[in-house]
């Protein structure tokens, strides 16, 4: 969203003031040895950093590239966020578990590691055997695991960590990488670009439908690092692929950065489906701790008849920057942003999407559902653009915003810029307080107050999780119940 | 002597902030009656049913109200639903999202649950309904749908009276269930009722007109004017006032 | 224009506004304050780019390029029988006119009494004195809070002020005719008006504001209002805007609504080669109610910006704004509309609605529907619609058998009349639909059918 200007000055610091509390479930680390890098950011550690991974030279090139781009930069100052200042130099770029990865067996991950996704709720040994689910697991930065990568390799899919396609697929890699989003493109994706340790690379080849939801889990472990993962997702022409992130991270005191890169190319008549479910630590209920989210994440449509539909229902982190857009660029593509994102407490997010429609009858749909509760602050930020040449482009957004408990802030900022007669765009947004009927109205019916909020809210963003695949929709469900809890007296 | 259902004492109540509606309310309802309050717009009939369900808007600041043995005033709105007072509103609400059946279901286990019994087998819970739609006289494409949502004015009077069999509660207050409702509605609605009506449990019907009346026959019929029930008396009572107006009767 | 280039008219601008500010400094001194507050604001703030977010999507060139004289505004002689365009017969014993920033007394006409309402120049120190206690009002409330101004223009407007009008309207008094106020321009200039209402608790005023070009010659008319209104009181404010084809408005309105006061405003945008309406509301007190509404149909290669805030300061306060374009050719529009409610200004509820009618491929369109939400029992909605004529609805004027340029011309006129009903007058009303009716002409090619609806 670099484009977008700098807006409204900075929400206030009188926002944090002490405020109920709040469980985060997943707030343990794993105590397993671990080979960091110690702190800070220069040229060296970049060097470094790819010469572990043993990366060929235009990887190194990129990075470089990236790092260069990254120091003339300053952090994105116009959303709507009060981001403590960042001392780029005190996190720790590089964090792998000590004993070495290895994809091909589980048998060799070390088992505290497999218990820690055991206590996500997600056993990889389960999964592994679970029909329909692939996952990778990104464990701080590198990929550990890796299920039924045979499988898909059978019908050509590649579905492994980006370092992995570095040097098996290196062709794929040096054409899709950057194309989407440049190495120039904002601060936080130049930063990824110059120190970025791992993520998932998927290729799905023409015609072929992926038989299996592919699946990533991301952890941070290590105190005071920074996890910087990559995500390329490239599907070829008539090929189909659904794709889910879940996101987590142990409760440490101090904040931690996660600066991720999501690129996803649609060739002709191909479809992909991104969801994700973030459930990042979101510090305390005092504002301490948690994780700074700030991803870019940015699909071309390249090819006609293309269609890119993200889904993310966004619970955690202290502090969320996050848009992830469409470019239609191929005639008649589609582009689709479902979103849920629930703050409470100290939480901040700003985030929304962006629609660019070059193509000739592209069309875009927005649903964005803000829920904020204590004394966070909940922004909608989009940006729908129909370019002269996109006739017939059709939009239609819809934002609303349903305020929970005390005091808190909740703002929608669309912008909308069309050229011609033969667009079609409609934006609708709203904010109101949960309604007191609605809430008597279940309370007569017996259902305690909790419950309630809970039914209503999840009736409220009824649009967005039907986008998501089946099981991760009652994840979702909970995970809101249990970020609300306590949020009304 | 059957057992008394609630007793309601010189109830005195307020809009939060605001002006006081009930002014020193009395009656008294035992198992197995029937019950109807009629009286002027504005007298403050659904403001009684309102209270009597635990609405935030109002206050009680005078009087008592005893519902079985307990202080209803002490009682959460959830608390009392699950005791057993069910209220079907005057206009009932529309809740996006949130699926008619799904919702049936929840409020059925929170009063299961309440009580200390075991939450309904989901197959067992279908059968319940199925019978109970089949004497509304409702279609089951219906418990698909989100909770009032785009329902017509009759078919939430007649969501409210599923409702109501479903939660088999001890004492219902029906505020205008006949409001709005054609006559095909209006005798399944009636014939909801008439189901529900048993030797243990009691009904209060807030009401402007005989039609419903000539379905549900009530044994005792409330004037209620001014905040205050100004007369009563049997079911006569409700045809004098078709006849003579509400003026005439509190005067 | 080259970057150089532009960097050196903008200095140039400001030492001219400097110049000439130093040399308009009022003899009233709290009037003297706030200009030199105004001067301190002016270089703070410096001249503005489109970084900034409130002008992100304007061009200031045509301010630049024009090279425009601050100090040569003359009162030209003007014959009453040149007006009759622009006036309303509602309004003929109520008008005052201007003619570039000066009051003109031969053209204006009173039958008001002294009593119930006071015009005046209010930088006139002879003029203030003969009214009693109306120097509070202005210590009070002319360009109040300007330290803190963020509209370059406005703040231009007050350190070059020459004229100034109070309006004011005694405490109970409700008016039921019309005042018109004509601002004429008419020479080759940098035009700074200024006024300041003010309703007296439980007053009722409506006021038609027409701005209005004489001469095919670009001129620049900076306006200020300022209005106040005190308890009670009611204001509907119609603002027309009829300059010239090469006429550039710069506007800024500012309303302070107290307890209970209720505030109408219209804007009609029929001319003018690039305007700017900067509008914002405060509602301090509760029980306010702001109605905030504008048209603007845009041919050619004009522009239209609406800047629009509306302020919740307090709870248990309304307001809602309805702003609807029409561009056809080479046309712009920005609709940047905000509503923001303060922290605990519980029991707001306001709405906005953008919509634009897009009659052409080359016309383009920003909207930017804002809501900023500190409170937590609120009731806030915008929408915003950008498109053409519904297909469906000319399908069903076809279907009974109306001509398709015909049905073209009654869908578009009807998109426009919800904001034009707003007008109180009837003649306004008729003046304004012949006038989109007008500007309609180019995109329809078909004065006929324009004709036949008038
Ligand atoms: N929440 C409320 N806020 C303000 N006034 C209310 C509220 N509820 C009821 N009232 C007023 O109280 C009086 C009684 O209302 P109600 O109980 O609805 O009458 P009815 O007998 O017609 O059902 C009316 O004057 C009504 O306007
Ligand atoms: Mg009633």
């Amino acid at each position: 969203m670099q484009n977008l200007p700098q807006t409204e000055e900075k929400t206030s610091t009188d926002m944090f003031a002490s405020l109920s509390s709040q469980e985060y479930k997943y707030g343990f680390s794993t105590d397993i040895e671990t080979d960091s890098f110690p702190k800070g950011l220069s040229e060296e550690v970049i060097r470094k950093i790819s010469a572990i991974k043993e990366e060929p030279e235009f990887m190194l090139e990129f990075r470089l590239k990236s790092y260069e781009a990254f120091k003339n930069m300053v952090d994105p100052d116009w959303a709507k966020l009060n981001i403590p200042a960042i001392d780029y130099q005190d996190i720790i770029y590089y964090s792998a578990p000590k004993a070495k990865p290895t994809k091909e067996s589980l048998d060799e991950v070390d088992p505290e590691i497999l218990k820690t996704y055991e206590k996500l709720g997600i056993p990889i040994e389960e999964q592994k055997r679970l029909e329909g689910i692939a996952v990778d697991a990104i464990f701080d930065s590198v990929s550990v695991a890796n299920t039924h990568k045979k499988a898909l390799a059978e019908i050509g899919i590649i579905f492994c960590s980006i370092s992995e396609a570095i040097k098996e697929h290196p062709e794929l890699v040096k054409k899709y990488i950057g194309s989407v989003v440049p190495h120039t493109d904002n601060f936080f994706s130049a930063l990824n670009g110059a120190v970025f340790s791992d993520g998932t690379f998927v290729y799905i080849p023409p015609n072929t439908k992926c038989p299996l939801e592919l699946s990533t889990n991301f952890r941070i472990n290590t105190k005071g690092s920074g996890q910087f993962e990559r995500t390329l997702i490239v599907c070829d022409d008539e090929s189909y692929v659904s794709y889910l992130e879940g996101c987590t991270a142990p409760a440490f005191d101090e904040n931690q950065l996660h600066a991720a890169v999501v690129e996803l190319v649609a060739k002709e008549k191909s479809e992909i489906k991104y969801s994700t479910v973030q459930n990042w630590y979101a510090g305390d209920e005092n504002g301490v701790g948690g994780i700074y989210n700030f991803v870019t994440k940015r699909a071309k449509c390249e090819g006609r008849d293309s269609k890119v539909s993200w889904t993310q229902v966004e619970t955690g982190s202290a502090i969320t920057w996050k848009y992830p857009s469409c470019i239609l660029q191929g005639d008649n593509s589609i582009g689709e942003f479902y979103s849920v994102a629930l703050t409470n407490n100290m939480q901040q997010a700003d985030t929304g999407t962006k629609m660019i429609h070059i193509g000739k009858n592209t069309k875009s749909t927005i649903i964005s559902k803000g829920i904020s509760a204590g004394k966070s602050s909940n922004s909608y930020r989009g940006l729908v653009k129909v370019t002269p040449n996109a006739k017939g482009a059709r939009n239609y957004t819809q934002c609303d915003s349903m305020l929970i408990g005390s005091t808190n802030a909740a703002n929608t900022f669309p912008y909308i810029e069309v050229d011609g007669k033969s667009a079609k765009v409609e934006h609708e947004a709203s904010t109101s307080k949960i309604s007191e009927e609605q809430l008597f109205y279940l309370q007569q019916r017996g259902i305690n107050v909790e419950d309630a909020i809970g039914l209503i809210i999840s009736g409220f963003c009824k649009d967005v999780f039907k986008e998501l695949p089946g099981e991760f929709a009652a994840e979702a469900n909970q995970l809101m119940s249990l970020q609300l809890e306590n949020s009304v007296g | 002597m059957s057992e008394q259902i609630i007793d309601i004492k010189e109830l005195k109540a307020d809009i939060v902030d605001g002006d006081q509606i009930l002014k020193g309310l009395n009656l008294k309802i035992n198992a197995g009656e029937i019950h109807a309050i009629m009286g002027p717009n504005g007298s403050g009939k659904s403001t009684l049913s309102k209270i009597l369900s635990g609405h935030p808007a109002y206050e009680i600041t005078d009087g008592a109200i005893d519902f079985q043995g307990k202080d209803l005033v002490e009682m959460e709105a959830d608390e009392r639903a699950n005791s057993g007072l069910f209220m079907a509103f005057q206009y009932p609400l529309e809740i996006a999202g949130v699926n008619n059946l799904e919702f049936l279901r929840m409020a059925y286990n929170s009063k299961q649950k309440y009580l200390g019994l075991e939450e309904a087998d989901p197959l067992d819970f279908d059968d319940l309904i199925e019978e109970k739609l089949s004497l509304l006289n409702m279609k089951s494409d219906f418990l698909d749908r989100n909770l009032n949502e785009g329902f017509s004015g009759g078919e939430k009077k007649k969501n409210e009276i599923l409702q109501m069999l479903v939660l088999n509660p001890k004492l219902v207050v029906l505020d205008e269930i006949d409001s709005g409702l054609d006559v095909d509605a209006l005798r399944a609605v009636a014939a909801g009722i008439n189901a529900y009506k048993s030797e243990g449990n009691a009904v209060l019907m807030i009401t402007h007109y005989q039609r419903l009346l000539d379905y549900v026959k009530p044994d005792f019929v409330h004037i209620l004017s001014g905040g205050k029930i100004v007369k009563s008396g049997d079911s006569s009572l409700a045809l004098e006032v078709e006849k003579e107006g509400y003026d005439l009767l509190a005067a | 224009m080259q970057l150089e280039e532009k960097k050196k008219k903008e200095i140039e601008f400001l030492e001219k506004v400097f110049r000439a500010g130093s040399s308009t400094l009022s003899n009233i001194s709290p009037i003297a304050d706030k200009q030199k507050k105004a001067v301190e604001r002016i270089s703070e703030l410096g001249f503005p780019n489109r970084k900034i977010e409130d002008w992100k999507y304007y061009d200031f060139s045509p301010i630049l390029d024009n090279f425009l004289s601050f100090d040569t505004c003359k009162i030209t002689q003007i014959e009453k029988e040149s007006l009759k365009d622009f006036l309303f017969p509602e309004c003929e014993k109520n008008l005052l006119v201007t003619v570039n920033g000066h009051f003109s007394e031969k053209l204006s006409n009173f039958s008001f009494s002294k009593e119930d309402i006071s015009i005046l120049n209010f930088n006139d120190p002879e003029q203030l004195k003969s009214y009693q206690g109306l120097d509070d009002l202005v210590e009070k409330y002319f360009a109040e809070g300007i330290e803190n101004e963020s509209n370059f223009f406005k703040a231009c407007n007050t350190a070059l002020l020459s004229n100034a009008f109070l309006l004011k309207v005694k405490e109970g008094v409700q008016l039921k005719e019309t005042l018109q106020i004509l601002h004429i321009s008419n020479e080759h200039c940098f035009n700074q008006t200024r006024s300041l209402i003010h309703l007296g608790a439980n007053s009722k005023i409506n006021i038609i504001v027409t701005y209005v070009g004489l001469a095919e010659i670009p001129f620049v008319n900076n306006a200020v209002i300022e209005t106040v209104l005190e308890e009670g009181s009611e204001l509907v404010l119609d603002k027309i805007q009829d300059d010239t084809q090469k006429g550039i408005l710069l506007y800024d309105l500012k309303a302070k609504l107290l307890k209970n006061s209720r505030f109408e405003y219209s804007s009609l945008n029929l001319k003018a080669n690039s305007s700017r309406d900067k509008i914002s509301v405060d509602i301090d007190e509760e029980g306010a109610h702001a109605d905030i509404n504008g048209l603007y149909i845009l041919n050619g290669e004009r522009k239209a910006h609406n800047v629009i805030t509306v302020n919740h300061n307090v709870g248990n306060s309304t307001s809602s704004q309805l702003f609807k374009g029409i561009l056809s050719d080479k046309a712009r529009a920005e609709f940047n509309g905000a509503i923001n409610v303060a922290r605990d200004a519980n029991g707001t509820d306001a709405e906005q609605m953008n919509r634009h009618l897009v009659l052409s491929d080359e016309a383009h369109v920003d909207s930017r529907p804002q809501l900023n939400i500190l409170a937590d029992d609120v009731k806030c909605a915008h929408g915003s619609t950008i498109g053409d004529l519904e297909e469906d609805e000319i399908f069903y004027l076809l279907s009974r058998g109306i001509k398709k340029d015909d049905a073209l011309a009654m869908l578009t006129l009807s998109f426009c009349d919800e904001v034009i009903q707003k007008v109180k007058i009837e003649s306004a009303r008729q003046h304004i639909k012949n006038m989109a009716l007008e500007n309609l002409d180019t995109q329809m090619h078909k004065a006929n059918i324009v004709h036949n609806l008038r």
